[in-house]
């Protein structure tokens, strides 16, 4: 007990007595880990960012049905009760899904040909953080729209809003056409603009409307009565209504071979981003594995460098430790005397290592600010991961020390003293 | 019985030291002979011979600090400790045991003082007594005073001349009350006049203490023999065997 107190305080004394080959010690381990921590920082930042990107994408987890179909309420609702299903709603056929004209009263703009793309509560496309592209561009567009409700509500794409000219909260004239008994026909009503889509959500002239909406137009275009808008027809059908097609999301990117595969073998002819997927994954992949090769490499030259100082040290404190072992110092304790000085060159270390990585990764996440959203970072490590490379470095570092020391503790205590 | 038993007792210890050959062989040419060697307690013995003749090997066998190759028999008896075979403390490779004999009972003086660089003269002094645990309580004081280094406590030996770094390394030697004082050529590395002092004054705290003491000097004064005993020493030598021979 006395011995072991003893120790601490005599490596503790040495440690700082030689302070000026403590500091060259502390800087060499420094020098080594600290790339380690900036090299770990990019890769909990810029790999996990774009893999969660490339998870968390919409455009990745649609599934998109080819062709037509008839769908009913159960079948809605057995796939909206799958886990791996994050949105799904019904659909109208193609032919009837579009929007003959949105006019804005205001300026007399107008685009025809719109389509339409239902939606509802979950909508995928608008909850999306904004990207980098789009904070770069500075361009307009609602992170969180109001998702429409009634048949009076839409969302616009970017690009439609920006050639009729309107923003969120104004009004806008829509026009369907439709030919009944050999003659033209169109009604035209007012919707609101309750949101404007980012120009990477959808790049054509297209708008997320309620299902409500998108059967009304589909009923005009059929010559069923729409009462809700005041358009005249024939009643509707009291059957349970089915729709032919469908918007579907899976939960994540990991979902939709499972998925794609389960619509086929219902016989629903499907198509995915399943092998530009695969390809981004397989990159992600590679870029990982690419940084753990980099970070193993870095981090047995860390091990090496470190054990080879410390070795070092320990053939230099040969004389002390034969003094020390001649004085009656037990063998144990004369082990704690170079992982005692081992522990403080890899704290002291590893604390110079971080002074230096914070800085670097202020530096690299504000150069990369433009690319990032909100909550992301280039380069990246939480206290927990600092906590674990500080009780790496430690336990290194006195693994190795305790090595040299046990070979320095064993030798005689006569071999030593002479020269002393 | 602890009281009659010698402090130390050697018959037939040998040490042997040689050069290396180029098959990795070694060439045995020197060995340390003791045939029979008995110190009792209080004695104060000087080793004299000249340089190589194996004093500093045999005090470091004493000391515990280095194993002998053989022995047929190595007893160390510290007063009011029971008799401990050294010799099989060796080859059981009990180094701590032989370490805590070392601390608790021997205070070994080298030839240069062997001070720790990053303490003070008085940590130094005081450390074999922390490793066992006792408080000087002004022991350290008094023994500096008697060996004139009181103003030299709080210096490193870096900063001490060779003279007081010896008289330091007396001091740590002492203060922890051994049993046992064992000096290698304690004054080898200072000048005459300070020599003669360091010598006079390790003699009187040896003395005075009751201690026993062993002295290996290659220069010790004839006329400084009493209460002083000499170890007999001869030199063999037969081809490129040197056989130095220690008994008593």
């Amino acid at each position: 007990m006395h011995a072991t107190r003893e120790i601490f305080r005599l490596a503790a004394r040495d440690f700082f007595y030689e302070r000026r080959l403590s500091l060259c010690y502390v800087l060499a381990l420094t020098a080594v880990l600290a790339p380690l921590l900036i090299l770990f920082g990019l890769k909990f930042g810029l790999v996990d960012t774009l893999a969660r990107r490339l998870v968390e994408s919409p455009v990745n987890r649609e599934v998109i049905a080819v062709g037509s179909h008839r769908y009913d309420a159960a079948w809605f609702e057995r796939i909206a009760a799958r886990s791996d299903v994050a949105f799904v709603i019904p659909s109208t056929r193609r032919i009837a899904a579009s929007l003959s004209q949105l006019q804005n009263p205001a300026t007399g703009a107008v685009v025809r040909a719109v389509q339409m793309v239902p939606t509802g509560a979950g909508e995928p496309l608008l909850h999306l953080p904004r990207s980098p592209s789009s904070a770069a561009a500075k361009v307009t567009g609602d992170a969180f729209a109001k998702i429409p409700e009634g048949v009076t509500e839409l969302v616009l794409s970017a690009s439609a809003a920006q050639r009729l000219g309107v923003s969120s909260g104004e009004r806008v004239l829509a026009r369907i056409d439709r030919t009944a008994a050999g003659r033209d026909e169109g009604v035209v009503w007012e919707v609101t603009v309750t949101g404007v889509l980012r120009p990477e959500v959808l790049t054509e002239d297209a708008a997320l409307v309620p299902l409500p909406l998108l059967v009304a137009t589909e009923d005009y275009r059929d010559g069923v009565a729409v009462p809700a808008l005041g358009w005249a027809g024939v009643s509707p059908s009291t059957a349970a209504r089915q729709f032919a097609r469908f918007r579907l999301y899976a939960a994540s990117i990991n979902d939709v071979a499972r998925l794609e595969a389960d619509l086929t073998a219902e016989g629903i002819d499907v198509r995915s981003q399943l092998a530009e997927i695969a390809a981004m994954q397989a990159l992600d992949r590679n870029l990982t594995r690419v940084f753990w090769l980099i970070a193993g490499i870095g981090t047995l030259g860390f091990l090496a460098s470190l054990a080879a100082n410390l070795l070092a040290n320990v053939e230099r404190k040969r004389r002390e430790l034969s003094i020390l072992r001649l004085i009656g110092f037990p063998t144990a304790s004369l082990m704690l005397f170079p992982i005692t000085q081992a522990a403080l060159i890899a704290l002291f270390g590893a604390l110079a290592a971080v002074l230096v990585y914070l800085p670097v990764t202020v530096t690299l996440n504000d150069w990369f600010y433009l690319s990032l959203q909100p909550g992301e970072s280039i380069c990246r490590l939480l206290p927990i991961h600092l906590a674990l490379a500080l009780t790496t470095t430690l336990l290194g570092a006195m693994a190795a020390a305790a090595w040299a020391g046990w070979r320095a503790a064993r030798i005689a205590p006569a071999e030593g003293v002479r020269d002393v | 019985m602890s009281a009659v038993s010698p402090v130390y007792l050697c018959r037939e210890l040998v040490k042997q030291r040689g050069s290396a050959l180029t098959d990795n062989r070694q060439l045995t040419t020197f060995a340390l002979h003791v045939p029979s060697f008995t110190i009792r307690p209080g004695e104060i013995v000087v080793l004299r011979g000249a340089s190589g003749s194996g004093k500093s090997t045999l005090l470091d066998i004493l000391a515990l600090a280095l194993h002998p190759d053989r022995a047929a028999e190595f007893q160390f008896c510290p007063e009011h400790r029971a008799p401990t075979d050294v010799m099989h403390l060796w080859q059981r490779h009990n180094l701590n045991q032989l370490g805590r004999l070392r601390g608790g009972d021997i205070g070994y003086i080298l030839q240069t003082g062997g001070l720790l660089p990053f303490l003070s003269a008085r940590d130094n002094i005081a450390l074999p007594g922390r490793l066992l645990g006792r408080k000087p309580a002004g022991r350290i004081e008094r023994v500096a005073e008697r060996l004139a280094i009181t103003a030299q406590l709080d210096k490193r030996p870096g900063q001490l001349s060779v003279g007081e770094r010896q008289r330091v390394a007396i001091a740590r030697a002492l203060v922890h009350r051994p049993s046992v004082i064992l000096a290698d050529e304690p004054t080898a590395s200072v000048d005459p006049l300070n020599a003669a002092v360091i010598r006079k004054l390790l003699l009187e705290l040896v003395q005075k203490a009751g201690l026993t003491a062993i002295i290996a000097a290659h220069d010790w004064p004839l006329e400084l023999t009493a209460g002083v005993q000499f170890v007999q020493h001869r030199l063999e030598r037969d081809d490129n065997l040197t056989r130095s021979l220690f008994w008593n």
